[in-house]
């Protein structure tokens, strides 16, 4: 027994974390929302995660990934959470690689070069994210892959301007199916999901500390006020407990736990209830300069509200959970 | 990350459970907190020691079986998964005996580990004053040097159990010109010492399971000085995070209360409506985040890494989600909630009433949730303390 990551996990995680502190500044995410409907020009920390094998770590080192699992991805996907990744990481990396990678398909030596990205559709929610090259897209329990530039999109507006969304209409092409375990992609995004938003709570609790000691009123910082405080421990009791049961989730999908699809649910409803109180307890922390577009936290706030609900809301998976437990 | 248990921990685990279903009483003892109970439960600490169950962890030449951590884990899982009894003695094993193994002279150890081990010797708690609760450090009981020992004026209580203990540990003034911190020293005392008076004081469910201890001239000898005089501040915080950590509340005690929260929901389908349903749904998820991050928490101990002040998330964790499994039972037993003892429509002998009023001491007692929030706060995430 031993719940702890591996130093090559550790180091892997700080690689890419020092990269992001350097490449993925807040005026990046800002300069996403101020293009709202272009696709990102810049590709070059894609490119550089790439490089680094981030983007091709889940496929076989056969196709030109590292073979390694969910829990090798889960510390990257952390940080890219911290510094609000607006890339496809997780529909590209977690979900749609191993798909390609299993279905021998030819796109994915470009996928995982950085080339091109994925996103992922279900036919059940036509609204998908078109910011990428591909669309692996569900289709009566089967993949296809497609490209963006084919379907016909009719753009959506997310509360998160970061987010490039529209509703999109195909048609399934036989030839264009893929093989594959449907339940187990879901899994493993549901998991990818939960680590971002554990990390995009990491980085609203330290934005707020940060913020309530330099902030003074009554002669004295806010963050001095337990009223404060107290707010702020609840955060971190939640993100401290979700931590470890996201972790603990993609260990199982590593080790094809049958229960696997249960943890996954646990660390969503989880990984997102502490992201949600985070947004609630930071924004109320901050006072009115959290509530204006002009202070970056919104663009944390918005993009937890927007991914707190993708691959099901915690009422969902806490209702999964219920069901195996036989309520 | 490796989370399984390997062939000695699983065969641990097996014996543990057998041995177990073979001792473990069929019909619940009647409250540790009454006088009657104690006795009982004294009765059952001897048959855990007769074993060497009764403190896995220590090392044998104290009873233990030098159990790892992760076995200690898995013995507290069983424990509670098997319904066994309350443990009278934690006061001592759990919180006493760590300090005697990290400040204790040899004497110490040989004098006083065995008998605590077997149950025959139990240890009250004598930290809180009338005026020194949150605010330990406002202690006034004091201890006077005079020949060979102390002479020790003052009043504790809330002792756990302290009627029915024959010791007690706990901080005392010892350098009355020193102020709060400083000048405190950890003594031990028996409780039927002359000058010593012990009052038994019931608690919320009316077992007498509070005492008040007086001292009015009472001797305690230069030998039950634990750790160096006015030094018993460092060695009261060595507990407080073995208490608010792990030993006091292990995954087990709450992975067991949900499992018979889940029962109970069997046994009552028609009162489980989805509401109901969800709240037992979070109640497991809680406890299975506690179990996993316990996992985490092991680890970094046995790497040698510090808990400190994180100890105080698990506190307020685990308190709270015990009050919440406790408020989601009463809430299904609906009217029924309110019978208790031998009444004869009561459930499982009002033993969810009488678990929700304990819960509801879990966030006073060990440090109150609200000074636990502030160790958060303050030295967790660093925010000004004034
Ligand atoms: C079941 C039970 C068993 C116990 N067993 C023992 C025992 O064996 N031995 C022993 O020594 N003691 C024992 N205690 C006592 C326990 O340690 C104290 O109750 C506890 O430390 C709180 O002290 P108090 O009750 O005097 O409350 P107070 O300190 O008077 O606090 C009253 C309220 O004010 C709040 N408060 C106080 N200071 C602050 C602050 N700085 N910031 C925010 N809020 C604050 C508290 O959180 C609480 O809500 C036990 C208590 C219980 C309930």
């Amino acid at each position: 027994m031993r719940f702890a990551f591996t130093e090559d996990q550790l180091l892997f995680t700080s690689a890419v974390a020092d990269l992001l502190a350097d490449k993925y500044p807040a005026e990046r995410v800002r300069a996403a929302w101020d293009t709202p409907t272009e696709a990102p020009d810049d590709r070059s920390v894609w490119q550089q995660l790439a490089d680094m094998g981030v983007v091709g770590l889940l496929a076989p080192e056969s196709t030109g990934g590292m073979g390694l699992g969910a829990l090798d991805l889960h510390g990257l996907l952390v940080e890219s959470g911290r510094v609000a990744m607006t890339e496809p990481i997780v529909e590209t990396a977690a979900v749609a690689v191993p798909v390609l990678a299993a279905a021998g398909h030819s796109a994915l030596a470009s996928v995982i070069a950085g080339e091109q990205t994925v996103a992922v559709g279900f036919a059940d929610d036509p609204v998908v994210r078109v910011d990428t090259d591909l669309l692996l897209l569900e289709h009566g329990g089967t993949w296809y892959l497609a490209e963006t530039a084919a379907v016909t999109a009719t753009p959506q507006t997310s509360v998160d301007g970061s987010r490039r969304l529209a509703s999109i209409e195909w048609t399934p092409t036989p030839g264009h199916a893929l093989p594959g375990d449907i339940a187990a992609a879901r899994d493993r995004a549901i998991v990818a999901q939960s680590a971002q938003l554990v990390g995009l709570a990491r980085h609203l609790l330290d934005e707020t500390v940060a913020y309530v000691q330099v902030r003074e009123q009554f002669g004295k910082p806010v963050g001095a006020q337990q009223a404060i405080k107290h707010k702020l421990a609840d955060v971190l009791l939640a993100v401290d407990y979700a931590g470890p049961m996201v972790a603990r989730a993609a260990h199982s999908i590593d080790e094809g736990d049958p229960d696997a699809s249960v943890h996954a649910s646990m660390a969503k409803c989880s990984a997102a209830d502490a992201a949600k109180l985070a947004v609630r307890h930071g924004l109320q922390s901050h006072g009115a300069i959290a509530y204006t577009v002009e202070y970056d936290l919104h663009m944390w706030m918005k993009r937890v509200w927007a991914l707190a609900a993708q691959w099901g809301t915690s009422a969902e998976h806490r209702d999964r959970v219920r069901q195996h437990l036989g309520l | 990350m490796d989370l399984t248990w390997n062939a000695d921990e699983d065969q641990f685990r097996s014996e543990v459970r057998t041995w177990l279903a073979e001792n473990v009483p069929a019909e619940p003892l009647p409250s540790g907190d009454t006088e009657v109970g104690f006795r009982l439960h004294q009765q059952w600490e001897k048959t855990l020691f007769d074993s060497r169950y009764s403190v896995v962890s220590w090392p044998e030449q104290y009873g233990g079986r030098g159990a790892s951590l992760w076995q200690w884990l898995i013995f507290e899982e069983e424990y509670y998964r098997a319904g066994a009894p309350q443990r009278v003695s934690q006061n001592g094993i759990f919180l006493l005996a760590p300090i005697l193994f990290e400040f204790g002279t040899e004497a110490q150890k040989q004098r006083y580990l065995l008998p605590m081990a077997e149950g025959i010797e139990q240890w009250g708690q004598g930290w809180s004053e009338p005026n020194a609760g949150s605010d330990l450090a406002g202690i006034k009981s004091h201890a006077t040097k005079v020949d060979g020992g102390w002479r020790v004026n003052g009043q504790k209580t809330w002792t756990t159990r302290g009627a029915f203990c024959t010791h007690l540990f706990g901080l005392f003034r010892t350098d009355p010109d020193q102020e709060r911190h400083r000048g405190l020293t950890y003594l031990m005392t028996p409780l039927d010492a002359d000058g010593v008076t012990v009052r038994g004081v019931a608690r919320l469910d009316g077992d007498e399971g509070f005492a008040e201890v007086f001292f009015e001239d009472a001797f305690v000898s230069d030998d039950d000085v634990l750790g160096g005089v006015d030094e018993g501040w460092a060695v009261a915080m060595a507990t407080t995070s073995s208490e608010r950590g792990l030993t006091l509340r292990s995954p087990g005690r709450f992975v067991a209360a949900v499992e018979r929260l889940r029962g109970l929901a069997a046994r009552y389908p028609e009162a489980v409506d989805a509401r109901i349903a969800d709240a037992i749904t979070q109640a497991w998820i809680d406890a299975q985040a506690y179990q996993v991050s316990t996992l985490r928490t092991v680890t970094k101990m046995l790497d040698g890494e510090s808990v400190g002040a994180e100890s105080s998330l698990n506190k307020i964790f685990w308190s709270e989600m015990d009050v919440r499994i406790h408020e989601i039972a009463l809430e299904l037993l609906g009217a029924r909630g309110e019978l208790i003892d031998d009444s004869p429509d009561a459930v499982d002998a009002g033993g969810w009433m009488k678990g929700f009023q304990f819960a509801l001491s879990g966030p006073i007692y060990a440090g109150t949730n609200e000074i636990q929030r502030n160790i958060v706060s303050e030295r967790v995430l660093g925010l000004p303390r004034r």
